[in-house]
């Protein structure tokens, strides 16, 4: 590559070359209109815009996001999947109990301590999120969670105060069997680097663990094959179909998962906080019904002699639904409200708070919206905090402001922000005002050098200048400032606020 | 009745359009972002499902393929957020692509593969400029960033890239 333009085209032939089969494949056209035509079209949605959250947010517990890869398929897994969990009746509770102690033996010997307590206790009180664990006393569990004498993945329980959605889950143990992968299957698979006497073998038939290790000992290959089940964050109405926003989108959600140790019955629980407001048809009503889709997942393993293989796949077409009847808890919530400015520009602000959330709706003229774009150039976000009224700080994030999605017949730009950082804060007693603070948050000296090079119009560095030792330095501070992306910045000291409002109740 | 039968079979050949016009470039994209054929065919599925659910919400504000190329990435975005991708070992590779004839050179294959290793936010904009063919604003607006952001995103692809194929320091997502 001698310049940025054979680059460019160099990667304009790439997904040319590359992406060309798939201009070859089968329609799916077929399958589309059948499926639409069994679909109730949506009603007129009212006007909404959309907010601009950057995809640090999204990702405030959702890091680590991974990726898998399959093309076979195994057929008749479904009532393989169905009878996956013939386990003894295991509460979750006691699961965790056993998890924590490490010791399997315990585990029918211990008893459930509080009917009140749910995944929320758990997940507060094992430090994964100060959120949850705050909220836990509001949270209400299911009750139908377990299913005759199996363990089921299910939704445990769930908090909802008429703004707020978050809920538990519980996935069942996966089951392995032995399985010899065809040598088609096996081209198809990616070396694991792992210890294959590591590989977490769940739940098999008696002399199976035993075998397989022998054969890890003797160096003779062996297959084995899990089927599991995964956790889907789509939120779904009764009938299976997703609840989708007024613009046709899904509410975004964070999902946090915590793997529990083998024996523990469950392979893992989970907890999936909808960030964004939820869709009208579920906001601040009594009760509504809801599923989650457990699609199967199905894991080839195959040790060759020397290293271990894998390869995983969905498996949408063997899916179960998790259910729960959703009641508002009416957890005490209040509204707050205040004007003030924002570069020399009216803005008023709206806050819902509660101990879940700090909802806030902020809406200004669409020409300060379009300054603040502007200005925008020079910083990287904002930090919006609520604070109360003796300075601490409640909840805070930060966001990247978009006018793109401003209605031009609306005269006034209003956007939602939602703070639900995980912050260890109990509002004990809702002050009668509260502190709505927003401030600029720079760039770093090194994303300036690196944007401004970027803005100058021609990408400067060529692709022969790549890996130059300046180039290096300047993505290592890139690659340390990204990693601090994720994190809500720190309010700045000596920084001006571009605005402080008073919230009255 | 009459009219409501009218509307329908209106939306489903506007579907229908829909589809014969834009599968492919959105297979393509469900793919680079999913790496993983079976999983882009059902995005792009649902993604073509919502998008007939929602037509109305179509003011015709950005065009009728920027709306479409949002709702595939929303959709991408979700089945992302399974946790099936959460625990999942990572696997990268082109191998599930259908062959192309003819098949691309080493060099392009080197090129694909390095791009479908990068990180699902370094990815997407490589893939928007280059595959759908959007500049820096467009892409911007798509992915809710300002175009300073995408162009900073851009660079860093190709740091990243540019280090890969040299077989520098490896990188996982």
């Amino acid at each position: 590559m001698k310049n940025n333009e054979n680059r460019d085209q160099m990667i304009r032939e790439t997904f040319d070359q590359c992406l060309s089969g798939i201009d070859e494949l089968p329609s799916l056209r077929p399958d589309i209109l059948r499926k639409a035509g069994t679909r109730t079209p949506a009603r007129k949605p009212v006007p909404f815009r959309r907010y601009a959250v950057p995809a640090a947010m999204a990702l405030l517990l959702c890091g680590g996001i991974l990726g898998t890869s399959g093309l076979w398929s195994t057929g008749g897994r479904e009532d393989q999947i169905r009878n996956s969990n013939l386990y003894l009746t295991q509460p979750i509770e006691t699961a965790l109990s056993m998890g924590a102690e490490q010791n399997p033996d315990e585990v029918f010997k211990m008893e459930q301590k509080d009917p009140a307590w749910n995944l929320f206790s758990w997940f507060g009180q094992e430090g994964y999120s100060p959120l949850l664990g705050r909220v836990a006393g509001k949270a209400a569990k299911v009750s139908d969670t377990m299913q005759g004498e199996a363990i089921t993945a299910h939704i445990d329980s769930y908090y909802y105060d008429g703004e707020t959605l978050i809920l538990t889950a519980a996935i069942p143990e996966y089951r392995t069997e032995e399985y010899e992968p065809s040598e088609k299957e096996r081209s198809g698979m990616k070396a694991e680097d792992m210890d294959p006497l590591d590989l977490r073998l769940g739940n098999l038939e008696s002399g199976l663990r035993e075998k397989w290790e022998e054969s890890i000992r003797n160096q003779t290959p062996m297959g084995l094959v899990m089927y599991g089940q995964e956790l889907e964050s789509y939120l779904r109405d009764k009938d299976h179909q997703v609840i989708h926003k007024e613009d046709g989108t899904n509410p975004g959600s964070c999902m946090g998962s915590i793997e529990l140790p083998e024996g523990t019955g469950y392979r893992y629980v989970s907890y999936i906080r909808y960030d964004e407001p939820l869709p009208m048809s579920v906001r601040n009503v009594e009760s509504f019904d809801i599923t989650l889709r457990v699609p199967a997942t199905v894991t080839q393993y195959y040790f060759d002699g020397e290293a271990l293989y894998s390869h995983s796949m969905y498996d949408y077409d063997r899916f179960d639904y998790i259910s729960a009847n959703v009641v508002n808890n009416h957890a005490e919530k209040h509204t707050y409200s205040g004007q003030g400015t924002l570069l020399n520009q009216e803005l008023y602000a709206n806050a819902v708070v509660s101990n879940a959330s700090v909802r806030l709706s902020l809406s200004m003229n669409p020409d300060s919206g379009n300054a603040i774009f502007r200005f925008g150039k020079d910083y990287k976000g904002l930090l919006i905090a609520v604070q109360d009224d003796r300075g601490k700080t409640l909840a805070y994030d930060w966001i990247v402001f978009n006018p793109y999605d401003h209605d031009p017949d609306d005269n006034q730009y209003s956007f939602p922000v939602t703070l639900t950082n995980d912050i260890d804060i109990v509002v004990e007693e809702f002050p009668p005002e509260m502190k709505l603070y927003i401030q600029p948050i720079h760039y770093t000296e090194a994303e300036k050098e690196s944007m401004t090079i970027q803005e100058s119009g021609n990408e400067e560095v060529s692709w022969d200048e790549w890996g130059t030792e300046e180039g290096e330095n300047i993505a290592e501070e890139e690659a340390y400032a990204e990693e601090k992306e994720d994190d809500p910045p720190e309010i700045e000291p000596g920084t001006e606020p571009f605005a402080i409002l008073t919230m009255e109740k | 009745m009459q009219e409501v039968r009218e509307e329908e079979e209106t939306r489903m050949e506007q579907l229908n359009r829909l589809v014969l016009l834009y599968e492919k470039d959105m297979l393509k994209l469900c793919f680079v972002y999913l790496r993983d054929m079976e999983l882009a065919r059902d995005a792009l599925q649902e993604s073509f499902l919502k998008a007939y659910r929602y037509l109305d919400s179509y003011h015709g504000d950005a065009s009728e393929k920027t709306w479409l190329t949002r709702i595939v990435i929303n959709t991408c975005k979700d089945f992302r957020r399974s946790a099936w991708f959460r625990f999942s070992r990572q696997t990268v590779s082109t191998d599930s692509l259908p062959l192309s004839v003819p098949p691309p050179d080493e060099a392009h294959m080197d090129l694909m593969a390095s791009i479908m290793k990068l990180p699902v936010k370094y990815r997407e904009v490589i893939l928007l400029k280059y595959q759908q063919g959007l500049n820096n604003r467009e892409i911007a607006e798509l992915l809710r960033l300002t175009p300073m952001a995408v162009s900073k995103r851009m660079r860093q692809a190709y740091d990243r890239l540019k280090m890969d194929l040299e077989g520098e320091a490896p990188y996982e997502e």
